[in-house]
């Protein structure tokens, strides 16, 4: 039986994955996403996981070459590493990303701008406002990575084509289809999200925009700020609102006036959070059916792309049957649907060690919800062989191999 | 000193801008409103039941309240508008808020109060274009912004634009805090109709409010020539802000085209709200038109076609008294409504039978027409009642309650012979004998009442209402709430219980008239408010950047109200 092997770089908070899959005339590597969080803790430096990398890809004749490409979204977290030089070493045949990444669809433009305007408004606004509470890392994430960007769109040896996944198919024209002529058709691959539906799009969308931005004063320098309602002359001393004063009747308990101050943070947090998810939203989601096996990478996809792969029979049928899964967005609490694990968990008791996962995460001590700890208890009744990025050196479990604070490996059988 | 008093006066007028300062430009005096007049009302002002406290959360600091026993504020019968002083602006945040309470409290037949405290208002609370309801202050807060630099409408861009000035906004979220006063659990995400029905009701309220103002319905039926589907300043909402916004016109209307999918696919509260404030409005429309007919025909000598050119100003006149009274009565019927509403998880299939249940209680044949015309304004945006079978009035109405024991009703005779004004506060449902008597009939008679005889059952409001029906008659009725909670161990409803509950409305006698209930151990009713908060649950994006321990509650999300609003 064929097998296909995966490796899960350790990069901290953030997702490095490389993919071997065996084809008729040797093999495909496929890449997917190379990226750190800036607030993560790393066991050694992008530059390092990047030259790994390098040599693990580097054929017999001394060329590092790469298949195919994936650029999942645009999150410092799954694309910061594409900024380093040496990937204009490697040759890469075809670079994938979201629809989104589009150079001229109206709409994936429209998107893009959307939320990079956002993020850099509240970017700014949380640099004004001397942010310590940590959201400035959040938006930190969500900031163009532009160098990184320019590698996924312009760079690499071997002048990649690009591929904006899924595609827009012609009338009659099968959209399974649109990846035949790619180094891995044949190979049952699927793109399953982002989709175009409305919900999905939605998603895709600051919800809160540019607008909820100019809320409590998360003003960008140069605007006109209001510093205030009216001018000192309105002023009345404060001593005659408490007790004993003229206005005694118009006293203000602490709990208003503290409920008053937290306004803006609350709204920078509130865009903070939903420009995250939107990015996230972006998320190209990968699946290989081979055989009886299917091997998911669904990045960090969210709730409007899930809802769209289970709410059609042929592809929840197409999940339930994964054999591997790469876990969304480090395993946080909105990137894998408790449906969908209750999918994998009808199926253990046919098959009990169907199915192998992986983890690539850090708790950070931010974010200590990520990763959700009922969600890993959750898969882990499903199947033992869970392994997690920042948990190398783990107890040895069927199917992996190196198991270390550098690197996992991981076998998978096709077929 | 003259031993001969005057009587102090019933109403006392004050000004306000005509909708906001935007729209005020054309009459740039300003509305006179009149509203009750308060003896004794304090600098703020602050009165019996409403606090205005000129608070800049921004700068910490206090301006200077407006005192409106002033003699030279009263000689010209309140200030002018002007944007410029904030006592002015103190005067229309209390002017709008007395006038939105006198709307409940003539439609209720009671007096609304806020169980012991003052509702407060803060008009320039922050900066921000927003303004919202906050439940646990029992107060609102209004934010003042710099207009749009780029999109300012019909504003200078940079300018000040205060909510505070907005006739919409004080009355939507003066609403929020009235329909939270009556039913607190509304403001619990428990099905994709709660916080909507919270918003649509707000905007109904303030829009149909408009009709009140002779003026400003005058203009627009001068403008629209009679057709009040036109989009006018009457059916418009909030129109400086959604300019300022950078929105291009006014942040909602209550005029939309109808369409049965729009409510199985909109979730998001304010644009879903809008579907229930089209069809109150088409309702309301279809029985002004059939109201006018016959003066169109008499205008127009029989063809009921207008001729070109300005209408008369006769006809103009009794138009507008015709689309006022329309107005007030449509207004009228949807704060009846609520005496009819389940204490829970509501849906916009409740409000429709509560409409139908309440108007028909009262006037069954003289409203017949127009109850017809409203079912239809919500069938044709598809919202029904679920499981009614047909749309005819006698499905639709709540049945009538099986055989109960007498409901305990001694307290109507205390609330009568009090002080009728102190009314509510015999509404607190955790104190007093009644609320004992009440919290054991409900416990004897658990099973017909749609509640849980093994949860504890707390009464959770009652009151007495005084309604005169369509034969003179005055009826007085009894309204008790009982809310029931339930903790599973979900973890996606944080901490929030499921509940359930019954309203239960009584003759002045205890015979129990309708039940209204959602019990607990409906479970196809749980299931369903389960599969909605695991739904939010997995789209929440806050949940994967919470701290330690902290369990933000879904709800607490709720009634920021212009943010989402924001959004489309």
């Amino acid at each position: 039986m064929s097998e296909a092997t995966i490796r899960m770089y350790n990069v901290g908070f953030g997702d490095c994955f490389l993919l071997r899959l065996p084809a008729e005339d040797g093999e495909r590597k496929v890449h997917f996403d190379c990226g750190s969080h800036s607030a993560s803790k790393r066991p050694r430096k992008m530059s390092e996981v990047v030259g790994q990398i390098v040599e693990d890809v580097r054929d017999a004749d001394g060329t590092p070459r790469i298949d195919v490409v994936v650029g999942t979204h645009r999150h410092q977290d799954h694309v910061s590493g594409f900024s380093d030089e040496q990937w204009a070493e490697v040759e890469v045949r075809e670079v994938w990303m979201p629809w989104t990444e589009h150079p001229t669809d109206p709409e994936a433009r429209r998107i893009r701008e959307e939320q990079s305007r956002t993020a850099h408004r509240l970017a700014m606004s949380l640099q004004l406002s001397g942010d310590t509470s940590g959201l400035l890392e959040l938006a930190e994430n969500q900031l163009t990575n532009a160098a990184a960007m320019e590698t996924l769109h312009h760079g690499f040896a071997g002048s990649p084509r690009r591929r904006f996944l899924p595609g827009q198919p012609e009338e009659g024209e099968d959209p399974g289809d649109e990846l035949a002529d790619s180094p891995l058709g044949g190979l049952g691959v699927r793109v399953l999200g982002p989709g175009r539906a409305e919900g999905v799009i939605r998603d895709m969308d600051p919800p809160v925009g540019e607008s909820y931005l100019r809320m409590s004063g998360i003003l960008v320098e140069g605007e006109d700020a209001l510093s205030s309602a009216f001018g000192d002359e309105w002023v009345v001393d404060e001593a005659e609102f408490r007790k004993g004063g003229a206005f005694e009747h118009l006293s203000l308990n602490g709990n208003v006036r503290s409920r008053l101050a937290k306004i803006a943070s609350e709204d920078q947090l509130a865009v903070a959070v939903a420009l995250e998810k939107a990015v996230n939203g972006t998320s190209l989601v990968i699946a290989f059916a081979i055989g009886q096996a299917v091997l998911l990478f669904p990045a960090d996809a969210q709730w409007g792309t899930w809802e769209a792969i289970l709410s059609d029979d042929e592809t929840r049928k197409l999940v339930g049957r994964t054999t591997f899964l790469k876990v969304g967005h480090h395993g946080s609490h909105n990137a894998t649907p408790r449906d969908f694990v209750e999918l994998l968990a009808e199926r253990r008791g046919a098959d009990g060690d169907g199915l192998a996962a992986m983890v690539s995460t850090n708790t950070l001590k931010r974010w200590p919800k990520i990763p959700k700890a009922e969600l890993l208890e959750a898969l882990a009744e499903v199947t033992p062989r869970v392994a997690r990025s920042d948990q190398g050196g783990g107890k040895r479990v069927k199917g992996f191999g190196h198991w270390g604070e550098d690197y996992i490996d991981l076998t998978v059988p096709l077929g | 000193m003259s031993p001969h008093l005057i009587d102090p006066p019933l109403r006392r007028p004050l000004k306000i801008f005509a909708l906001d300062p935007m729209r005020s430009r054309g009459a740039p005096g300003g509305l006179s409103v009149d509203i009750a007049n308060e003896v004794g009302l304090q600098p703020g002002p602050c009165g019996e039941r409403v606090r205005v406290v000129d608070y800049d959360g921004v700068q910490k600091r206090f301006y200077e309240p407006v005192d409106l026993d002033d003699p030279a504020i009263l000689m010209q019968g309140g200030l002018d508008p002007t944007e410029s002083d904030p006592r002015f602006h103190q005067q229309m945040v209390y002017a709008v808020t007395m006038r939105t309470l006198e709307n409940f409290d003539r439609a209720l037949g009671r007096k609304i109060t806020f169980r012991g405290d003052k509702l407060l208002l803060v008009p320039h609370a922050f900066v921000g274009p927003n303004a919202f309801f906050e439940p646990n202050l029992k107060a609102v807060c209004f934010g003042y912004f710099p207009a749009d630099t780029e999109r300012p409408g019909e504003n200078i861009p940079g300018q000040p634009i205060f909510t505070c000035l907005s006739h919409d906004i004080i009355a939507h979220e003066v609403t929020h805090a009235l329909v939270h006063r009556m039913r607190q659990r509304f403001g619990e995400r428990t099905n994709p109709d709660v916080l909507a029905f919270h918003e649509a009701f707000s905007d109904i309220v303030a829009i149909f409010q408009h009709f009140s103002f002779p003026s400003v319905l005058r203009d627009a039926i001068r403008k629209s020539r009679g057709n009040l589907r036109r989009r006018t300043d009457l059916v418009d909402l909030a129109a400086q802000f959604g300019h300022a916004t950078g929105r291009g016109e006014s942040l909602r209307t209550a005029i939309t085209k109808p369409d049965p999918q729009l409510y199985l696919s909109t979730t998001e509260s304010h644009a879903r709200g809008s579907i229930l404030v089209a069809a109150v409005f088409a309702g309301f429309f279809a029985a002004y038109q059939r109201r006018v007919e016959d003066l169109m025909r008499l205008a127009t000598g029989g063809s009921g076609v207008l001729p070109r050119g300005e209408l008369s100003p006769d006809l103009v006149d009794r138009l507008a008294r015709e689309a006022a009274a329309s107005a007030q009565s449509t207004l009228t019927m949807c704060i009846r409504a609520f005496e009819y509403l389940p204490p829970v998880d509501v849906t916009f299939g409740d409000f429709l039978r509560a409409l139908v249940t309440a108007d028909h209680d009262l006037q069954a044949e003289a409203g017949a027409v127009e109850r017809n015309m409203m079912v239809d304004a919500f069938r044709e945006r598809g919202i029904y009642a679920t499981g009614v079978g047909s749309l005819a009035e006698a499905a639709l109405c709540w049945p009538p309650a099986p055989d109960i024991p007498l409901m305990p009703t001694e307290f109507i005779r205390q609330q009568v012979l009090s002080d009728a004004n102190q009314l509510d506060r015999y509404a607190r449902a955790t104190q007093g004998a009644a609320a004992g008597a009440l919290s054991g009939w409900a416990k004897q008679n658990a099973e017909v009442l749609g509640l849980d005889p093994t949860e504890k059952i707390d009464p959770d409001g009652f009151h007495a209402t005084f309604r005169v029906a369509q034969t003179g008659e005055l009826r007085v009725e009894v309204v008790a709430q009982f809310v029931q909670d339930r903790r599973d161990d979900v973890p996606e409803l944080r901490g929030m219980p499921l509940r359930g509950g019954a309203t239960v409305v009584a003759s002045a006698d205890g015979r129990v008239r309708f039940v209204i209930a959602k019990p607990l151990d409906d479970r196809e009713r749980v299931d369903r408010q389960l599969g909605y908060v695991r739904r939010l649950d997995a789209g929440d994006p806050a949940a994967p950047w919470a701290k330690k321990d902290e369990q933000p509650k879904l709800s607490g999300q709720m009634l920021r109200l212009l943010h989402g609003a924001a959004r489309s």
